[in-house]
């Protein structure tokens, strides 16, 4: 494979990350939260896409509505119904809780999807994008794989615009920082919060289209992707859409290189690795109040 | 030498000096109380003793040995033992179960019973008042031959206050102590001496008679000195 | 916790008074439960179905009495309990068929490997510090391990099957009456090895380190030293179920041990009762029969939305907290042990 072949897949792969990976870390750094739904949400995306423009053959335009529509109602719901009421408890015990509510949802809404369409792996027929190629550098590359490389870079355009230049962006930067100092200023942080959730539920609903128009659908197509988005949205700072990006589009390319010579199987094992290290070395580095030997050392009281 | 030895002791938190500087000398057997404003530094200093933060600079030493560079277990293990202003305790453990673990070289019935614990011993540390919590964290630093307490009367109503010096009354003669307390008037009832720490560093080291009359105590510590 | 604790022992010249173990309340206990298991052997004996999940429910009560011990007591989010059960399983399994060892060693050897994984978890736990790194790691390692078995000659992404059944010397334990026998005598000593720990000191000192590390250390004690001794102990206990589950099972796969078991195992020991010593074995009873149940009136495969739903409302009505395991916590499994004469 030429090398121009594996940037080009690198930042189809890198898109979908960085995509999937910035609207869970808006979410992740706004309100704290792990969405653990995320993955389900981007099924439920890409399966409606599927229902409106496959089954009842509507235009293209309207399906893509119809998915951000229902997924961002869905996101409000489960933001009003559900993690509303756990904005009281503390810490450890918010985050713990989230964590459990979110990926119960998301097993239950996975698991309607199997149920309603089936485990088949299901295709989106969709001519214009799929079969128009262009030739780049010497690599074919069809509409629908650019059109997901423009959106991954235009979505970060879009973010950077959003936080930079509207009311809504400044309050939600305000509350990353600072998140008592953004309740003294008067910002609805509640308000916020249901906002931030359905943005990112919006944007997730569109990378599940993308990705369904690419690839195939199945019930737990978000899975891996949200297992992956984690550890982007770790390495790039949680809450650092930017980061997300970088660390996005960064994972996207080692894959498209690292596939000429390791198995997938070590690609995905050496990025958990990768997770493993820095959180020991972040540990290491920022602990500099006790050195590491003496807290292991188990010499105590006898028993 | 005196039992507990802190020697030019710096710590810093970013911008923030804490301790810029304290020196002094604790003697075996006695009672000392820090006074001092909010910020001048008394928890921090109570915290590089006792291996909670490691100090920038400056050295403490225990029986004439350096422990400064020592974790926070194996310096209580040296016998030095502290209370916290946020009166911690054990929640999800008993009375009993709590002095068990903390009394190794005293015996359980006895801080049971010289601290009036013995009748709460099977209630939670969850469902205790705040004097029997009080009583329950000076149960946990009894184990040790210096014990560094702070704030311990505050909160308490004037009875508590009352017990409390009966109960380190009797235990001064054993112990060697060090309070930190905002409550000016009990510890210079207490004190065998008093230590003023302001910005940072010690500003005067006497007997509490002496204290009140000191000017320069006076001029910086000025309002809190009407007794 | 302290009703094992004896108030006999007041002496004032000792060095200081041991929290004793109420050896002869124990035994009864320990007694009583037997007992009551052998009187559910004809309900296995009588259906295979029944037989079959009941066995699983008994090897994921000592799984999951691992995961409590450092989960619920020592409150250590170690996230990846499902992979020391994995390798137990797949260490128990390539020992007794491969190597052709005899399946009690197989069995013991599993754990044993577990608990030496878990020593370096362990490490892993103390170094980071912090609970959300830990789980994230925890995490992490729980997938890389699954990422090697996969790929990994002698299990692969398939996993291991055709896994001998459990024996004795040369007993070979071939019905599941013979099987469900042994596993109850399993778990009475799993669930007197917990209360055993928890009872002692050893736990006192585990669960104020589970509360306050840094009030534990103020009194002299390494915290570390806990975290290490739970965990290894923890872990054996998930490694010796694994090895359980492996023989009795027949299979062992890889993918079935990631994090939605690990969450599973969560929900069981949160519908349970955490710091409850039967609380694993109500909570997998509860969490492996619904969907049977439910599978039996002919509703299909709704575990997805029984696992989902129970977490969504163990979460919401936790009235104190989801690890609240002060005394008089409340939640279901409390509840039911509380209807439990025998403990008080």
């Amino acid at each position: 494979m030429s090398i121009a072949q594996n940037v080009i897949n690198g930042l189809i792969q890198g898109s979908l990350y960085a995509l999937f990976a910035a609207s869970f870390t808006i979410i992740f750094g706004v309100m704290d939260i792990p969405n653990m739904a995320h993955g389900a949400m981007f099924a439920v995306g890409a399966y409606v896409f599927y229902q409106v423009y496959e089954i009842l053959a509507l235009p293209w335009f309207v399906a893509l509505a119809c998915s951000i529509v229902v997924v961002g109602a869905l996101g409000a719901a489960i933001e009003r119904g559900f993690l509303d009421r756990l904005y009281g408890r503390d810490d450890s015990e918010y985050v713990f809780g989230v964590i459990l509510v979110t990926f119960g949802l998301g097993l239950i809404i996975e698991r309607f999807i199997g149920q309603f369409w089936g485990y088949d792996n299901l295709v989106i027929e969709m001519p214009l994008l799929q079969d128009h190629a262009f030739l780049v550098a010497g690599v074919s590359v069809t509409l629908a794989q650019i059109v997901i490389i423009l959106f991954g870079v235009g979505s970060f355009a879009f973010l950077y615009w959003f936080s930079n230049h509207t009311l809504m962006g400044h309050s939600l930067r305000a509350i990353v920082q600072d998140r008592e100092l953004a309740y003294m200023k008067g910002i609805d942080v509640e308000r916020v919060f249901l906002y931030t959730f359905v943005l990112g539920s919006a944007m997730i609903s569109i990378a599940g289209v993308l990705y369904g128009t690419m690839f195939t659908l199945s019930p737990d197509m978000g899975f891996n992707l949200l297992i992956k988005s984690f550890i982007i949205v770790i390495l790039g700072g949680i809450g650092s859409i930017f980061g997300a990006g970088i660390a996005g589009f960064g994972l996207g390319m080692y894959e498209a290189f690292a596939i000429a010579y390791l198995d997938s199987y070590y690609i995905f094992a050496s990025e958990f690795l990768l997770l493993i290290a820095y959180v020991l070395l972040k540990s290491i580095v920022t602990d500099a109040e006790t050195p590491i030997l003496t807290k292991l050392l188990a010499y105590g009281r006898s028993q | 030498m005196g039992i507990l030895e802190v020697d030019d002791l710096r710590k810093s938190f970013g911008t923030i000096t804490a301790l810029d500087g304290v020196t002094f000398e604790v003697e075996a057997g006695r009672l000392y109380v820090i006074i001092g404003p909010n910020g001048a530094g008394k928890t921090t200093l109570f915290n590089c003793i006792t291996g909670r933060h490691r100090a920038d600079g400056g050295v403490v030493r225990f029986r004439d040995r350096d422990i400064s560079g020592l974790t926070e277990h194996a310096i209580a293990q040296q016998g030095i033992r502290r209370t916290f202003q946020e009166v911690e305790i054990f929640d999800s453990i008993t009375v009993g179960e709590s002095i068990d673990i903390a009394a190794r070289h005293t015996g359980t019935q006895s801080v049971l019973d010289s601290l009036d614990l013995a009748d709460i011993e099977e209630k939670y540390g969850s469902d205790l008042t705040l004097f029997e919590r009080k009583r329950l964290a000076l149960g946990l630093a009894l184990d040790g031959e210096v014990m560094l307490l702070d704030e311990l009367f505050s909160g308490l109503n004037p009875d508590e206050k009352r017990a409390t010096v009966r109960y380190l009354d009797k235990l001064r003669e054993e112990k060697t102590m060090v309070l930190i307390e905002h409550d000016v008037r009990t510890a210079f009832e207490l004190a065998d001496e008093v230590i003023v720490l302001y910005q940072g560093s010690v500003l005067a080291m006497d007997s509490p008679a002496e204290i009140r009359e000191n000017e320069t105590v006076r001029r910086n510590y000025f309002g809190k000195m009407s007794l | 916790m302290s009703d094992t604790t004896t108030a006999t022992d007041r002496d004032d010249t000792a060095v200081s008074r041991e929290v004793s173990l109420d050896w002869p309340r124990l035994g009864k206990q320990t007694l009583l439960f037997l007992v009551v298991g052998l009187l559910f052997t004809p309900l296995v004996a009588g259906s295979s179905y029944i037989g079959s999940f009941v066995l699983i429910i008994l090897v994921f009560a000592v799984m999951i009495s691992g995961f409590d011990v450092m989960f619920g007591w020592a409150n250590l989010y170690v996230f990846c309990p499902a992979t020391f059960a994995l390798i137990g399983g797949v260490t128990s399994a390539l020992l007794a068929d491969t190597v052709g060892a005899p399946f009690l060693l197989s069995m013991v050897a599993g754990a044993l490997l577990a608990a030496l994984v878990g020593l370096l978890i362990a490490v892993a736990v103390v170094v980071i510090g912090t609970d959300f790194d830990i789980v994230i790691a925890t995490l992490a390692f729980g997938e890389v391990m699954i990422l090697l078995f996969n790929n990994w000659e002698p299990v692969g992404p398939t996993g291991i099957f055709s896994i001998s059944k459990p024996a004795i010397a040369s007993i070979v334990l071939e019905s599941q009456t013979q099987q469900y026998l042994f596993l109850l005598v399993v778990v009475t000593l799993t669930i007197l090895a917990v209360s055993v720990f928890t009872s002692s000191r050893l736990g006192t000192l585990v669960v104020a380190m589970g509360e306050n590390e840094a009030l534990l250390a103020s009194l002299g004690y390494n915290p570390a030293r806990y975290k290490f001794l739970t965990i290894a102990f923890g872990a054996f206990l998930l490694g010796l179920g694994g090895a359980l589950y492996a023989h009795v099972n027949g299979i062992i796969t890889p993918r079935d041990f990631g994090v939605h078991q690990t969450l599973f195992f969560v929900l069981i020991l949160m519908i349970g009762g955490l710091r409850s010593r039967y609380g694993p074995l109500v909570g997998a009873i509860v969490m492996v029969t619904l969907p049977e149940i439910a599978r039996t009136f002919g509703l299909g495969n709704i575990r997805p939305y029984i696992v989902g739903t129970f977490l969504i409302v163990v979460v919401m009505y936790m009235p104190r907290g989801i690890v609240g395991a002060t005394p008089g916590t409340v939640n279901i499994g409390s509840f039911i042990t509380k209807l439990k004469i025998w403990e008080s």
